[in-house]
């Protein structure tokens, strides 16, 4: 249930994108997911087989999610850390907790690939 | 270039665009609108049935109800504004029907419903849910995070990331906690590892003076709003 709303938002902001460059048709969209989004990878493409169909331009398309481990920017050491598989938010090097996410919270439309008629 | 004509078009268009673009930037005009009026605005998670609704009924004995405005968050019924109605508290109802959480501009199209003169507290119930409403911006300026004794203490283990952005975590229905044999101990080393910022408040609708920490952190934080000059 979670998944289908971003589906959805994807699927919107991939026509909207298509609109603008003349897109006919679309073969692959590359998608990053954040690993403190609570997105699953495979809901969100389950999800988008179902709805591509109503869509011309998308039905040849193949959705492609890429997992973006998250990174912190430590305020204490200054210096910018990936955090991998955790939701622990302190700084590896100085072990400060003083940080601020600056990945792993998005989902971002990466790039779309143009397919043939 | 194409390399199927040849024609100067790429086939590979970068996009980066971040999804929930358009939902930020409705929650980070509410955000700004609320504190231009003064107004500090509360995004209330937990799962069904962990005391959201109680939260706000009990502050209410606190904090005068017509200071208190509230946008209920709920697939369907409005039992819980009609809980609220009866404390003397503006309510707007929200049904999400299949949505799992409440959205920027579903709130935001409430507030313009609303009637926020003299309103200090704008409270948003989410969905019931520890899932879905974690890290989706609606305009709030703090999280608070309710779970109750009932739910058992492994909580903050299976659903880490509504925890890691609260600002203020409560265990409710604690005077029940000797009954369900709620591990106190393992739940707040837990939680501490996810978050060492938020304090973590006992709370019963049983027990009165439990709720007075609980106004004093909302009254605190609405001073520290009004006097801060940056959005999260």
């Amino acid at each position: 249930m979670h998944e289908l709303n971003a589906t959805k938002r994807i699927i919107k902001d991939v026509l909207e994108t298509c609109k603008k460059y003349d897109v006919k048709q679309v073969s692959e969209i590359v998608v990053r997911v954040g690993i403190l989004t609570s997105f699953e990878a495979e809901p969100i493409k389950y999800y988008f087989s179902t709805i591509k169909e109503e869509y011309p331009i998308l039905t040849k398309a193949k959705l492609i999610i890429l997992i973006e481990d998250s990174e912190i920017y430590c305020k204490t050491c200054k210096k910018e850390n990936i955090i991998k598989n955790s939701y622990l938010m302190e700084c590896p090097e100085c072990g400060s907790d003083e940080v601020k996410i600056i990945k792993g919270q998005d989902v971002i439309i990466q790039e779309i690939k143009r397919g043939t008629k | 270039m194409c390399q199927e004509c040849g024609c100067s078009e790429k086939e590979t268009i970068q996009v980066e665009k971040h999804i929930h673009e358009a939902n930020n930037k409705i929650a980070h005009d509410s955000w700004h609108m609320l504190k231009d009026k003064d107004i500090f605005c509360l995004n209330i998670m937990g799962g069904p049935g962990c005391g959201k609704t109680s939260f706000i009924e009990e502050i209410s004995k606190y904090i005068p109800p017509q200071q208190i405005a509230v946008i209920q968050g709920d697939l369907e019924s409005d039992i819980d504004k009609q809980r609220l109605e009866a404390q003397g508290i503006q309510t707007y109802q929200i049904n999400t029907h299949s949505g799992c959480h409440l959205t920027a501009e579903m709130v935001s199209k409430a507030i313009e419903q609303m009637n926020l003169e003299d309103i200090y507290f704008l409270i948003i119930e989410n969905v019931g849910n520890l899932v879905c409403p974690a890290g989706v911006r609606l305009g709030q300026h703090s999280n608070i995070v309710l779970s109750a004794t009932t739910e058992g203490s492994d909580k903050p283990k299976k659903y880490p990331i509504i925890f890691h952005d609260a600002q203020l975590i409560l265990i409710t229905k604690y005077d029940l906690r000797k009954y369900v044999e709620f591990d106190q101990t393992r739940y707040l080393a837990d939680v501490t590892e996810l978050n060492k910022k938020a304090p973590i408040l006992t709370v019963s609708t049983k027990q009165k003076e439990s709720w007075d920490e609980v106004v004093q952190w909302l009254a605190k934080e609405r001073q520290a709003l009004l006097i801060h000059t940056h959005c999260h």
